[in-house]
């Protein structure tokens, strides 16, 4: 090993390392583990394109619809919440790797991504666009629509992932990826380094870069530093082993926005110095970890992400309705998707406004008077990360609610599957509910609470670690928005739900 | 090469014009017509659905069986299922059909003829909110 300088890495979490847990280590460490999870849902994604092209059309009784708008919505947020990024590290659209491997060859070298496109913008504008045709086109009631979402997303991944470097997609392209960025920063685990003075005397880097490892130098192919099989501490097998395409550095690591999971740190590492650390859900919050990776455009993603959660759950409900026909009558328009367009802008806009008032204000009382620091941009840089809590709880309870309104209906959907094409089965269609209908509001007032504590938690934190003594003032506009923010959040929750695809009438 | 022989299935599958599931006519089946009505406006609670049944000389069915689902437009939300009662004239109706949401549901009326043969209606509904 060659001794280097020792960096000042950033402190990260020290909690109990997962990876000690019996087998896991030598799991993950394996070089298939990661197609253990992929395949599952890449025969799932195969079911639902099928289902959705070919099968019944009534959303209810499609394994594309059921599975994409409430299974995989209702466990991303339980994954989240419990563990940590896991669908993006079972991502099946990976798996066009072998095919664009081979298209790449058809072009004279792999383009960069463009400078301009390296942050979060385009990913906000995917999202805008995917939350606006979630409602316009009613994509949770369409079969047909979902199946072709899924075959756009595998086609996308496929023609950025052979024109531009391994992982553009997830960083810069992928929205889903992206919400689980944003929201896994809430996750009781994260990727660090067991021992920070090992990653010192690392010089190859193979947790980002990679690393090629053989018996013999000759047998290399140049693809990444070679580190030969007798250095390999805990040796996982010979061969090129890719490091992270999203370019985080292990001991460098101290948010999870963009790990996708993907463990090819834990495999590449050959001192085997990667640890997947238990830490208080959320650590990161309190300690700006997008200062130096992400910027304003991750808080921007975040903020926005907290909005639209509201909007996507308030468009269940009965005053949504009526506020959607008072406007309809007022702008002389029946035009649906001009309507949620102004809908989408004003919440966006009042959202943002509404945050950079309480940042604003907050840095004020706090004492930064300087109107050179004293920038919005500035203030929501301190105290964006408040809304990510605010944003996660939401999206949670309403994404639980359906999951466990539905997450039985699995059973009949699946065997109405087989009975669409030709099996002598009878769908017990009773099956939905996995709890109770009276604990549903429970369960999502709870979330809210919970997440709303947690909010309260992180504004206390920033306000101490900015502002000292004088963070008791500080801190009195950050809870008042989120008291206002909870109290909204568990207003929407005690409405009764409408299910309707579209503002003025059905969408059948 | 076979990549583009996959797109192009994928292309001729997902093309293919997608199934009417609602607003359908009166369902008919070896001269039986079944036509489906919710009595009443739609309303979160207790509804009567009734079904007609005529056969193709214009004669009342009355042996049928009839089974009237009413199904949102979410997936995982369970559909209410009751059965409609014979009352007079080939007239069936429910009599524990309720809506538990508002939204946009699909009514449907699924008949089992007394001679084995099948025969559906559908009818969309939007149930307002309070």
């Amino acid at each position: 090993m060659n001794r280097l300088h020792r960096p000042a890495w950033p402190r990260q979490p020290r909690g109990p390392d997962l990876l000690r847990l019996p087998g896991l280590r030598r799991f993950f460490r394996w070089r298939y583990a990661r197609l253990v999870f992929q395949l599952p849902l890449l025969l799932l994604a195969v079911f639902v394109v099928v289902d959705g092209l070919t099968g019944d059309q009534l959303a209810p009784r499609n394994l594309a619809t059921t599975t994409l708008w409430l299974h995989y919505r209702g466990l991303v947020v339980i994954a989240l919440a419990l563990l940590g990024n896991a669908f993006c590290a079972a991502c099946p659209l990976l798996l066009t790797r072998g095919l664009s491997r081979r298209l790449e060859r058809l072009l004279p070298r792999k383009l960069s991504w463009p400078k301009l496109l390296k942050n979060k913008y385009l990913v906000i504008t995917l999202l805008l666009l995917f939350f606006l045709s979630y409602e316009v086109f009613d994509l949770w009631a369409s079969p047909w629509l979902t199946a072709w979402l899924v075959i756009g997303y595998f086609a996308g991944v496929l023609v950025v992932d052979t024109l531009f470097p391994a992982g553009t997609f997830c960083r810069y392209v992928c929205p889903l990826g992206n919400f689980n960025f944003a929201f896994a920063t809430a996750s009781p685990t994260q990727i660090a380094a067991v021992d920070p003075d090992v990653c010192s005397g690392c010089r190859d880097k193979p947790c980002l870069h990679g690393r090629e490892s053989y018996p013999e130098p000759s047998q290399a192919q140049g693809q990444a530093a070679f580190i030969p099989l007798s250095s390999i501490q805990n040796a996982n097998g010979q061969g090129f082993f890719p490091g992270c395409e999203t370019d985080l550095m292990v001991p460098t690591v101290v948010s999870n926005m963009d790990c996708t999971l993907c463990m090819n740190c834990v495999r590449a590492c050959p001192y085997d110095n990667v640890a997947l650390t238990v830490r208080a859900p959320g650590l990161e919050w309190t300690r700006a970890p997008w200062a130096k990776r992400g910027g304003f455009a991750a808080m921007l993603l975040g903020i926005l992400l907290t909005f639209w959660g509201l909007l996507n759950a308030v468009a269940m409900t009965g005053p949504y309705y009526r506020g959607a026909e008072w406007l309809a009558t007022v702008l002389g328009t029946r035009n649906e998707a001009l309507l949620l367009i102004l809908i989408f802008a004003a919440v966006t806009l009042s959202g943002l406004a509404l945050t950079t008032a309480m940042s604003l204000l907050a840095d004020r009382l706090g004492g930064v008077n300087n109107s050179a620091k004293s920038t919005p941009k500035a203030a929501l840089m301190r105290w964006g990360y408040v809304l990510l809590p605010l944003g996660f709880g939401f999206w949670a309870a309403h994404y639980l609610f359906h999951f466990l309104t539905g997450a039985l209906s699995i059973v009949p959907v699946t065997q109405h599957f087989f009975e669409f094409w030709g099996s002598a089965v009878d769908p017990n269609w009773r099956l939905s509910r996995l709890v109770p209908t009276r604990w549903l509001f429970p369960i999502g007032a709870g979330f809210v609470s919970v997440y709303s504590l947690l909010a309260v938690w992180v504004a206390f934190r920033i306000a101490l670690r900015d502002f000292g003594k004088r963070g008791v003032l500080a801190l009195w506009p950050p809870l008042l928005f989120i008291l206002a923010f909870a109290a909204f959040s568990l207003l929407v929750l005690a409405q009764p739900m409408e299910m309707r695809g579209t503002i003025f009438g059905p969408t059948f | 090469m076979r990549f583009l022989a996959v797109v192009v299935l994928f292309i001729l599958v997902g093309c293919r014009p997608l199934e009417n599931t609602g607003q359908a006519a009166t369902g008919t089946e070896g001269g039986v017509r079944v036509s489906l009505e919710l009595v009443g406006p739609p309303a979160v609670g207790p509804a009567e659905v009734r079904v007609y049944l005529l056969g193709g000389d214009n004669k009342a069915v009355t042996d049928a069986t009839v089974t009237v689902t009413g199904t949102m437009t979410h997936a995982g939300m369970e559909p209410i299922i009751a059965q409609a009662v014979p009352a007079e004239g080939g007239l069936y109706r429910t009599e524990d059909f309720a809506f538990d949401m508002a939204g946009d549901w699909l009514l449907e009326a699924d008949v089992t003829l007394p001679d084995g043969g099948e025969v559906t209606d559908e009818q969309a509904v939007t149930v307002p909110g309070g």
